[in-house]
Formats: C-alpha cells, structure tokens, sequence
C-alpha cells in the first residue's frame, strides 16, 4: 500500500523537497531572511493568490482554465470603491462587488456548458473587457477607500494579520468541499470524462457553472482583502493573477488535462511560489533577474514532474501485465 | 420485449423481435456484428426508444425513456466499453450518480460501506475500493462495474454485453461464477457474446438475431456450436464477391513476422506477406488480430519477436517508420484515425505523398496541378466522382470516405497495404468497388493484410485466411474451398466433424 | 452486415446547409469587415480618410505580424502566450547591438530575430518533445524571455535612430503607405502561400485538425510543430524590430499585453483555441484590421482608451459566439 502511494504522490513529495531545498538556500544566501516578519510578509502579500488558487483548483480539476481573476480582481476592487464613494456605504460597495463577481461567474458558465464554447476563449474575454472597464471607470486612478475595513485587514495579532486565517478557513472549506460533497466528487467526474458524468446522470451543466461562480466569490473575496490592505481600489491591481494561479494548481501537481488534483497540492503550489517570490525578491534581484529565475524555475519542475509521470505510468503498467501473466500461470499450473 | 421494432432514416435495425428472458436463467444473446444485438440492449437500457413494440417486467408493461428510468425498473447493463471515471477510486464509481448524501455532504462512510456489500456480493476481495480505478486491470474494472451495476435495488434483469473480450480464462471463469450467482437469487441475466463455446458452457437458453430478427431460440439440451454456428449464418450466402485475378503464389515477401508476441496475451505469431496476395487476418473479437496488424505499422507497445518490411528488419517504432518502407493503414475508425474532416478530398489523398506533388526536389512548394492530375488519376482509379474531390471529406459517404482512404495508399504506392474492417459504415453497391480496387492492388504488386470480422468478405476476397484463437494462430484456410460454417467455426476454436478446407490442421483446446 | 446508417442517403452534391455553412466561414469575417467600414465611414467624416486609414494600418502593424506566428500555433494546435515577451526581446537584442555596441545594422536585425526564433524553438521543445501543455510551457518562456529582455535592457530603454527603423515608419511607397505597412501585407502574403502552397502548411492543417490520423498517416508531427513554434518566434522578433520603427524606442513596456491581442485578432478571425486545424492565416489579418478599425474609431469618437478594451472584450465574445453558432459544436 505504501509503496503504491509514494508513486502517486512522487511529483508532490519532489515539490515538497524543493519547497525545503529554497528555503534552505535562500536563507543560507540571506541569514536574514527567515524570520517571522518574512513568513507574514508572505502569508499577506500572498492571501488573495491563495484564495484564487484554492477557487482554480476547482477550474482546473473540471477541466476549464479560467483567465477572469486578475482582472475581474481590480473590476471588483473598483465597483467597491465606486459605490462606496457614491453612497457612503462600504457595505454597500461590498455587496455590489460580490454581485458583479458571481454574475459575471454565472454567465462565463452558462456560456460555457450551456453553448459549449471554450472556457479558455470565453475568460480571455473577461480578462480583455474587465480590465477595460477597471480602467475606464477610474481613468487609470486609484479610489481612495479608507474605512473600517483597512484596519480589519491590517490589524495584527501575535504578528499576522486576519489574512492567515481567512487564508486557512478558505482551504479548510475547499479541502471540506473538494472531497467530501456531492459538488467535489462531481467537479472530480467532469474533469475525468465529462461524458461518462453525463451518463451516470450527473446535472453537468448546473456543477460547471457553480464552478465558475465558485471563482467569482473567490475573486470578491481576494479583491476585498487587497482593497482593504491598500486602503484603496487600484485599477491596474492583480495584473497576473490568473497565470499565478494556474501555476501553483499545476506546479502543485495537479493535472492541465482534468480530472485530478487536490486542494492540498495546490497549497503546496502556492507556498512554492510565494517562498519562491519572496526569496528572489529578498536577494535584492531585479524585477528582471527575479523574472528569469521564475521562469527557469517552473520549466524545470513541470519538466522534471512529467518526468516522473512518466516513471510512475510504466510501473502501474507494468504491474497490471505481471498481475494478469500471474493469474494464468496458476490456473496451468 | 414484445415485437420490438426500431427504425432509423433509411433502414431497419430491429423487426418485430421478442425476447423472453426468465428470472433465474441466464439467456445468451447471439448474431453478428450489425445483427441488431446493440440496438435491442440500448432500448432496454433506456438509451433508445422502440418505433413499435412493448416491454415487460414481471408482466407488467413498463416505459423505459432514460437510463435513470431502466434503473429504477431494476434493469443494469455491463458496458462493453465500460464507464467507469478512471480518476476516481473504485467506492466513488460504484456510487456516481446516487452517492448517499445529506445536503450535499457526502456520506463517505456508507460509500465505502456501499461498496464493500458490492464487492463481497460478487465475491471479490482483491479489489481495494480505496484505489483509483486507473490503477486496475481490466479485469478488476469490469468487476467494479458489475458491483456498479449490482448497486440497483432489486435487480430484475442484468446484462452483460461482450464481457469477456479482454478477459483470460482465470477472470471468466470468475465471471461466470458471479453470473451464476445471480442466476441463483432470481435475476434474470443476459450474456451476449460473439463466443459460442463460452455460450454453450454458461446460457440456459439463447436468442439468435440476425439482420435484425430473430432466427432461432436454443434451448441449453439442443445447443451445439454447428447449430448456433448455422443459426447466426443462415443460408449459404451469396457471394458477395467473385475474384478475377490471383497470383501463382510465388511472389516477393513483402512483410514477415517471426516469433511476434505483444503484451501478455499474444504470442507465437509466424506470418509471411507476400506481393500479389491478399491475407486476411480473422478472430473473434479481442483475439489478438488487430493488435498484430497494428504492430506491422508500427502502432505497438510491448512487441516481442521480429518483424521485417521490405528487407529491413525491426519492429517499426512509429507509424512514420513503417509508411517510409511502404507501408500504409486504413483504420478501422476511419474518423478518429484516417480522415482530416475539414480539409479538402483532394488533400486527404495526397496528404501521405507530399514530395510526389511538389514541383522540384529543391522547390518544396506544391504544384496544384500536379496535384490535381496525380490525384485525378488516383481517384478515377479508386472510383470518386471528380467533382467530389475539391469538397470537404466529411461530406462524403461512408464508401467514398473509405475509398479516399484507398487512394491516399495508392498514390503512395505503398508495398503493404494493411486494412482493419475495410467496409465498416460502407453501403453494399461501395462495398464491391472496394473490393475491386484492393484486388487491383495485389494485381499491382502489393501485398495487402485485411482484418475482418464479415465472413462473407473475407471469404470472397482472400487468398489466405489466418485466423487466431486466444493470441495465436490456430488455424489457416483456402477461402476457396472453406465454407462460412467452417470458417466460423475455426474463428470459434472448434474444430467438429470435418473441417475441409484447412491448410494446416491445428489441435485446439 | 453493418448497415450505413450514416452516409446511406448521401447524395453527390452538398446539402444547402452546407454549402451555406462554408459561405460564411469564407467570407462572414470579410462581411464583418466591410460592414464595418461601411457604417464607421457613414458615421464618421473623418474615419474614411486617407491619413486616418493609413494610420490604422500603422497601428495593427505590430500585433499583425506577431499574429502570423500566433496563428500558425493555434493552427497545429498550440498555443503561444509568449509572444509579446519575444516581440520586446527581438526589439531589444536589435536596439542594444546596434544602438549600445555600434554594430551594423544587419547584425542588429539577424541578432533580434534570432534570439526570439531561439525562444520559439525552446516552446517548440518543451511542448513537442518534453510534453509539456503549451499553456504552461509558454507561460514559463514568456517570463524567460521577458527577464531576459529586462535585464538586457538594464533598466532603462534605448533610443535608436538609425535611420533605417525610422524609415520603416517615415518613407511612404505605395499609396503612401509606409514601409512597416508593406512589410506587413508581403509577410501576410508570404504566410498565405506558404500555408496553401507547401507540405509544411498542409502538414501543420493536418496534425492540428485530427493528430492521430497524422499520425497513421505518417506525418512528421514532432518536427512539425517545434518548426511552427520556431517560426512564432521568428515573427515575434520581426514585429519587434517593426515595433522600433514604430516607437523609435525600446522601453519594457513596449509589448503588455500583446499575445493576448494578437490571440484576439486571430480568434476574431475565426480560428479556435481548442481545436486545431481550422483557419486561415488571412482571415488573422482581417481580424486585426476589424480589432484596428473599432479602436480608431472609439478614438475618433473620443472614447476613452480604456472603454475601448473593454469594448474588445465583448466583441470577442461575440465572434466566439458567431463561430460556434456557424460551426455547431464540435
């Protein structure tokens, strides 16, 4: 049984190693740079990512790539803004926020189970137009947004912020939900082989779409933190999110092609990157260095993780024809 | 199922076909492909509606509208091409669908609870229902899918549809132990198989269709494998087809193998393709015979053994090697594997003879009118209308489609041509020039290997017939002197009474 | 005895549904087009003007030829989202060879193309070779090349005013039409032939339209594809050194958010990025000239550039639409 599980999770547990191996060489390059305000540093700058990812988890597993986040980030980030400043109202300007986040996550799943048009295409387009109308509605300006909720979301305790736990109660959700609902399994289902769902009599359409809505609270929710912690809505905010996200789902291990992935591997995902960022950063890398690394750094792992697919599929292969040659044999014998 | 019949634009699948399954027996269901077998079990399973005719369960007339709805009268089927999700585990397949829940929270205790009675029931303890399906065998996901099916209620009626094409004799017997099983407690099971002797070891009783009624009903006391074997076939057959042409037998050999085993379950396979003949390559279903035909085109895994085309020895590691030493395949799924649907006919042909249709070896751009004329002339030959050749492929016939197929090859001028089911999805009047067109290659100096499972084709066409029988070759036969009969038989492993006609007498177990 | 259901009653000729099916894909973008210029040209005095037309063209020049090497990805099934990283990186290694180290100008231009054609070769590898989706892959090069670039560019940006970039722009032949402007319609041209006129466009067709036939059929498909990745790249680079001209500096944010617009104009012109195969390299042109012609003539109507993207937005969305409906599903 053990011998079995380490195959499976081989990408992950080589993800994990290089997770502890950054660590180690970053902190043995800058001493420094390990401590407490490091790791809060990366909890905060990196909550909205976490959250988007743990929503992209979903995407990914039923096989549609979803490219909104970023820019329906700063979209909802100004709507907040908008109508908080219209109307004096924060609640108000959260509830409009989370109203344009899930409408917009309903339509992009109904086009996309609904029409059957590509996830891919109809989320460029959100990614096109939403960033357009951040920026037109603000003319390219920030909107100041100071109220209650900066110091809710910059408030530390024992050192971090609320971020930490918003962080751990979204994944805590996600894992709950991911695994252990009929809405999980059936995310699960459609990524394996949509067709079969189908026939098993699963309702696809409804569970796409929620997909997609998932996202968009997930969105909201990121955009929320990010408004209060810059105590602002910026237009040009998350500028690629989306991409960040599908990387640490991927990196995590969890498969481009459907079917398979986890909430934990995709945390794992997430912390890769972020100690990854927050590393090169520290070293005092420019953005351009900072860029290359990154990008080397993911080529390598996906490599090296198809690899070790690859590996992993001969051995079950393997093992079905040995266990098949076995059971003739005994039955000549 | 009462006088069932099914109709579809331009043809009759079913006509007027009664079924009486008991509780408590097991009922084979029998005939050829394209016999009507399927359509009978999707408008059981609720996937089709009957055009005429009535079902009954218990006596009592019953509407079937829905997968859901066959369900729910107590009626599973065991998919040929199983469904099951290979990415999850073996629990969550039994379950999908109807997992027990409460708000939408998954029970996972009863899941797995579910599935364990599942197993058990089935008398299966080898299968961990924590793993991911992905990880089994074949066999093993058929058994998940029995217990998948076994999930229903109160099972009225189970059917098993072709379950043991992929299965050894260990996992068969094991089948039939469970199938037995449910025999015992009341379920009235349904076997359909293209394997008689499997049929005549297991069913009580058995329905014989064939072109879409039902020709006989053979009761367990009065069934033998000559009258199952006279039932699916009928009358003699007309020949379909008459050669012209044969060569004298000495011809170059084009393509051999030596000692060609693949995978676990095909071995031994000693094969020698000369120019000017055409062998057909014949089995029951899952015997081995494509896996050895795409072997030859370089479509294989885990090959054994030897294989020589035109004088260079080794197995070809990808299709792109075995067409460059003049080798060419038409698929047997001529839409996922053969056609490029939107592109033109034209360029469907030339496609594999791109160098022949460019102006100069220097000069890699294509000449259209070389093109045109090549193909034009390829064409004629294959018998396309000329004015279908600027069109999309897709909007051909199944006979113009396979004939493009035919003249890709030929412009090639390729040495071996290799054709899986020539004439699957083609009308009669196409299937004849196709025929023709094949025997004017070999007359051109091609060695051409045909793998087929309609009798009268291969018997009309061949020169030799092969056939295998559980990964080897059993037996081989003159079609000019074998019978349906006998050439069924030998496909089935039987060799009773007198079998004129064989080559080389084999003893079969 | 299989009965042909299917192409029992097909008949020699098409049925009108197809024949109305093919129309459109041929000519609805070319409708679209002209319908366009037609109702801007109504509604605008200025939209229909020489200079303002020229002007167009000069703008969609740059995204135009980094959309050929886009669409000859999509075509054999790929996608390439490190196309504007590639179009910075040729401008820049062009910008620096010749504007920081005196070298010629042809060494400028070879020295831009090739590391960009380097880069495409490097998505080609990874995703034909290794194995790696090309979403993912080209994500990975585009931080690549765009750090390199970055870091080439040492943080600041080059001027460069050898003359030869800025006649791209400034000399008019033709129809006073600039130079850029002609590079971009003879490369278009070039790529049509090539794609209608040699093996290697008709195996690019066939591997992106159904892989395992190519396959069968004995295609060379892993060559194949890195050459189409290769050439992106090469494109990429050739739009840089036209992006040079058009600026007439070399700053990072020269290319944001190109391989989005290039993916546009390509999708605005019919092709898909989930299925390979169909399309032709024309209709890209086109739909960069209607992507073009909507943002000149937002402008001329003084809408504020950010309304015109998110204008874009909804136009593709409805093109993705148009070519579903046209295409039924697949």
């Amino acid at each position: 049984m053990r011998a079995r599980l380490d195959k499976r999770y081989l990408d992950a547990w080589f993800l994990a190693g290089m997770t502890v191996v950054a660590v180690v060489a970053f902190r043995f390059v800058e001493p420094s740079w390990l401590n407490r305000n490091t790791l809060q540093s990366i909890v905060t700058q990196n909550g909205p990512l976490a959250i988007v990812a743990m929503a992209m988890t979903f995407s990914i597993i039923s096989r549609h790539i979803d490219l909104s986040p970023g820019a329906m980030l700063a979209l909802a980030g100004v709507v907040i803004g908008l109508v908080y400043r219209d109307t004096g109202s924060l609640a108000l300007g959260l509830l409009a926020g989370l109203g344009l986040c899930v409408a917009t996550g309903l339509v992009n799943g109904v086009l996309v189970s609904g029409l059957g048009l590509n996830a891919i295409m109809v989320t460029l387009a959100t990614y096109i137009w939403a960033r357009g109308l951040a920026l037109g509605f603000t003319n390219g300006n920030p909107i100041v947004v100071d109220t209650r909720l900066t110091a809710i979301t910059n408030h530390t305790f024992g050192g971090f912020t609320i971020v930490a736990p918003i962080v751990v109660a979204v994944f805590v959700i996600g894992w709950l939900v991911l695994s252990k609902t009929l809405f999980g399994r059936y995310t699960h289902a459609m990524g394996g082989d949509p067709v079969g769902a189908r026939r098993a009599g699963i309702r696809v359409g409804l569970y796409t779409t929620l997909i997609f809505v998932v996202m968009g609270v997930a969105t909201w929710l990121a955009s929320t933190i990010v408004v209060g912690q810059l105590a602002s809505a910026q237009p040009y905010a998350a500028p690629s999110l989306e991409l960040d996200a599908i990387i640490a789902v991927i990196i995590g291990g969890s498969r481009l092609a459907g079917g398979e992935g986890s909430v934990g591997r995709t945390l794992l995902g997430v912390a890769f990157i972020s100690i990854l960022n927050s590393g090169l950063l520290n070293l005092g890398l420019t953005d351009a260095y900072y860029q290359v690394y990154k990008g080397a750094a993911l080529l390598a792992v996906l490599s090296a993780q198809l690899l070790l697919r690859r590996l992993a599929a001969e051995e079950v292969r393997r093992r079905q024809d040995a266990e098949q040659l076995l059971a003739e044999a005994r039955v000549y014998a | 199922m009462r006088s069932i019949t099914k109709r579809f634009p331009g043809t009759v699948a079913l006509d007027g076909v009664d079924l009486d399954v008991d509780g408590g027996t097991i009922h084979g269901l029998l005939g050829e492909n394209g016999a009507g077998k399927s359509t009978l079990l999707k408008i059981l399973a609720g996937d089709y509606r009957a055009t005429e005719g009535s079902i009954e369960i218990a006596g009592e007339p019953v509407e079937i509208d829905s997968p859901r709805a066959a369900r729910e009268h107590g009626i599973g089927i065991v998919y040929q091409e199983l469904s099951l999700l290979p990415n999850l585990t073996v629990a969550q397949n039994i379950s999908l669908g109807f997992e027990p829940s409460r708000l939408g929270r998954i029970e996972s205790g009863r899941v797995s609870e579910l599935a364990e009675r599942a197993l058990d029931a089935i008398g299966v303890a080898t299968v961990d229902p924590e793993r991911q399906v992905a990880e089994l065998s074949l066999a093993e996901r058929q058994l998940v899918e029995i217990a998948r099916v076994l999930t229903i209620q109160r099972p009225r009626v189970i059917v098993f549809d072709e379950p043991t094409t992929a299965l050894n004799h260990h996992d068969v017997l094991r089948l039939f132990t469970i199938m037995s099983r449910l025999r015992d407690d009341g379920v009235g099971v349904i076997f359909v198989s293209h394997r008689y002797r499997e049929v005549l070891e297991i069913c009580d009783v058995s329905t014989v269709l064939r072109n879409g009624r039902v020709v006989g009903r053979v009761e367990r006391g009065e069934a033998s494998l000559g009258r199952l074997v006279e039932l699916t076939l009928g009358q003699k057959g007309e020949t379909v087809f008459a050669r012209r042409w044969r060569a004298d037998g000495g011809g170059e050999v084009v393509a051999s193998a030596r000692g060609l085993s693949i995978g676990s379950r095909i071995h031994g396979i000693d094969l020698e393709l000369r120019r000017g003949e055409i062998v057909s390559l014949c089995g029951l279903l899952g015997m081995g015979q494509t896996e050895v035909a795409r072997a030859l085109i370089g479509d294989g895994r885990d090959i054994d053994g030897s294989i020589t085309i035109r004088g260079v020895a080794g197995v070809p590691r990808s299709p792109r090697s075995a067409v460059r030493l003049g080798a060419g395949l038409i698929p047997e799924d001529r839409q996922a594997e053969g056609l490029f649907p939107d592109m033109s006919v034209r360029a469907n042909i030339s496609i594999s003879s791109l160098r022949r249709i460019v102006l100069s070896p220097l000069v890699r751009i294509i000449s259209w009118a070389r093109e045109r004329r090549l193909v034009g002339e390829v064409g004629e030959r294959t018998g396309i209308a000329a004015r279908a050749l600027p069109r999309p492929v897709r909007t051909l016939s199944g006979g113009n489609q396979q004939k493009s197929l035919l003249a890709r090859w030929l412009l090639r001028r390729c040495d071996l041509l290799i054709c899986i089911e020539p004439t699957r999805g083609v009308d009669v009047g196409a299937k004849v020039e196709i025929y023709r067109r094949l025997e004017d290659l070999a007359c051109g100096g091609a060695a051409v290997l045909i793998v087929s499972t309609d009798l009268p084709e291969v018997l009309g066409l061949s020169d030799r017939i092969v056939v295998l029988y559980r990964g080897t070759v059993t037996a081989e036969l003159d079609p000019r002197v074998a019978s349906e009969q006998e050439l069924l038989l030998a496909m089935q492993g039987g060799v009773e009474g007198e079998i004129s006609g064989l080559l080389e007498p084999e003893a079969v177990s | 005895m299989a009965v042909d259901v299917s192409g029992a009653t097909a008949a020699s000729h098409e049925a009108p549904l197809e024949r109305a099916r093919r129309a459109a894909e041929a000519f609805g973008t070319v409708a679209v087009a002209g319908l366009l210029l037609l109702s801007f040209g109504l509604t605008s005095s200025v939209f229909l003007e020489p200079a303002n037309l020229r002007n167009i063209l000069v703008q969609i020049t740059v995204v135009g030829v980094a959309a050929i090497g886009e669409t000859l990805v999509l075509l054999v099934g790929g996608l390439d989202l490190s196309v504007g990283a590639n179009v910075l990186l040729g401008s820049v290694v062009a910008g620096d060879l010749v504007q920081r180290h005196g070298a010629p100008l042809w060494v400028g231009i070879a020295g831009g193309v090739l590391a960009s054609t380097g880069i495409g070769l490097l998505n080609g590898v990874l995703t034909a070779v290794i194995g790696i989706e090309a979403i993912l892959a080209t994500l990975g090069t585009f931080l690549l090349a765009g750090g390199i670039a970055k870091i080439v560019l040492h943080s600041s940006w080059i001027v460069v005013d050898d003359p030869f970039f800025g006649n791209l722009v400034r000399t008019h032949v033709f129809w006073q039409l600039p130079v850029m402007v002609i590079v971009l319609f003879a490369l278009y041209a070039v790529a049509a032939a090539v794609m209608r006129m040699t093996p290697f466009g008709r195996a690019v067709y066939a591997i992106g339209g159904n892989p395992r036939a190519a396959r069968i059929a004995g295609l060379p498909a892993v060559r194949i594809r890195i050459v189409a990745f290769a050439l992106a790249g090469a494109f990429a680079g050739v739009a840089g050194l036209l992006q040079i001209g058009q600026l007439g500096i070399v700053s990072s944010g020269n290319a944001a958010g190109l391989e989005f617009q290039a993916i546009t104009a390509a999708l605005i012109g019919g092709l898909s990025v989930s299925a390979g195969g169909v399309g032709r390299v024309e209709r890209t042109l086109l739909g960069a000239l209607i992507v073009g012609m909507i943002a000149n003539y937002q402008t001329i109507r003084g809408i504020p550039p950010n309304y015109q993207q998110a204008l874009l937005g909804g136009i593709l969305l409805l093109a993705i639409l148009t070519d579903r409906l046209f295409r039924g599903r697949s």
